[in-house]
């Protein structure tokens, strides 16, 4: 998660753990819907290859 | 086919694909594996649930916090300065100098309260003297007599046609005869024969001067007859020559003679 930006952090925490829609997230961040839907996606992105290693030893 | 981008597999697996996407997963056995995937992978990111603060909590954190926590010195000023540095002797001049002071504003509060209860009890057991009530009596008196002398006057030289005189006469008669009620009481009360006369000849002159509705010619002329024949205005005349200031000094003679 520390690989994450603030933005990209605050979009994931949103929606993958607090279930809040796209268009709430981009409200909290003051965003149009589709650049939340976008700091969701390189979250999600970076998170995988982060666990990529971790997948393969488990 | 086309199968799936990662974008759009990440909003597969939050449920927010479009009905193309949701066809696409159900006919691509490819796709579907990788939103499995997905899905797997993203399971295991932060769903450890957050512990319950205990009761040090604060503490911790406050243990975390204090090295990084700039000291605050405040600044001493210079007469602290030099007291602390002059050690028990600073100190001992410090408490001296304290002493002095409420001494000092002992002395002055007490100095200063003397006087206000001295003022006070002074106000407080002042009473009028006799003398000052005569003097106060005389004043008002001569005043009124005045002001009746000068209403006899322009009353001898009235003119029954200047409606606007005779309604100012009116109006001052009425005046002069509610106070001259008072003094006549008054006169009567203190045994003062001579003055309790005078002023109720007075009053009858007043009373009829207040309360007639149309002072005419005849009305006028009987009451100038009424105070020549009885000397009333000579007799104020001679009242306000007996008061101590009109003895004092001769009064410049006011209107015409009767």
């Amino acid at each position: 998660m520390q690989r994450l930006t603030p933005t990209e952090k605050t979009a994931f925490v949103l929606r993958h753990l607090e279930d809040r829609s796209m268009s709430e997230i981009a409200e909290v961040l003051g965003v149009a819907p589709n650049a939340a839907k976008h700091a969701v996606f390189r979250a999600v992105q970076k998170l995988r290859r982060e666990l990529a290693p971790l997948r393969g030893t488990a | 086919m086309k199968h799936l981008s990662e974008e759009e597999l990440v909003e597969a697996c939050y449920g927010e694909s479009g009905a193309a996407g949701v066809a696409h997963l159900a006919a691509c056995p490819e796709c579907a594996a990788q939103l499995l995937e997905l899905k797997r992978d993203l399971e295991g990111v932060m769903r450890t649930e957050v512990p319950e603060r205990d009761a040090e909590y604060g503490e911790r954190v406050w243990e975390t916090l204090r090295p990084r926590l700039i000291p605050y010195e405040k600044k001493a000023a210079g007469w602290q300065k030099f007291f602390s540095k002059g050690g028990a002797q600073g100190r001992a001049a410090l408490l001296a100098l304290g002493c002095a002071a409420l001494v000092a504003a002992a002395f002055v509060g007490g100095r200063v309260w003397e006087r206000h209860t001295t003022k006070t009890t002074k106000v407080a057991s002042a009473s009028p003297s006799p003398q000052a009530k005569e003097r106060v009596v005389l004043v008002v008196l001569t005043d009124h007599l005045d002001r009746t002398e000068r209403l006899l006057v322009s009353l001898e030289h009235a003119d029954s046609s200047d409606k606007a005189e005779n309604a100012q006469l009116q109006s001052e008669a009425r005046e002069l005869l509610a106070s001259n009620r008072l003094y006549r009481t008054t006169a009567s009360d203190a045994g003062d024969p001579v003055l309790a006369g005078a002023l109720d000849r007075v009053e009858g002159v007043l009373a009829e001067v207040a309360n007639d509705p149309n002072l005419t010619a005849e009305d006028l002329q009987r009451l100038r007859d009424e105070m020549n024949s009885e000397g009333i205005l000579f007799e104020i005349r001679v009242l306000l020559a007996q008061t101590p200031d009109q003895a004092s000094g001769p009064k410049p003679a006011k209107g015409a003679t009767i």
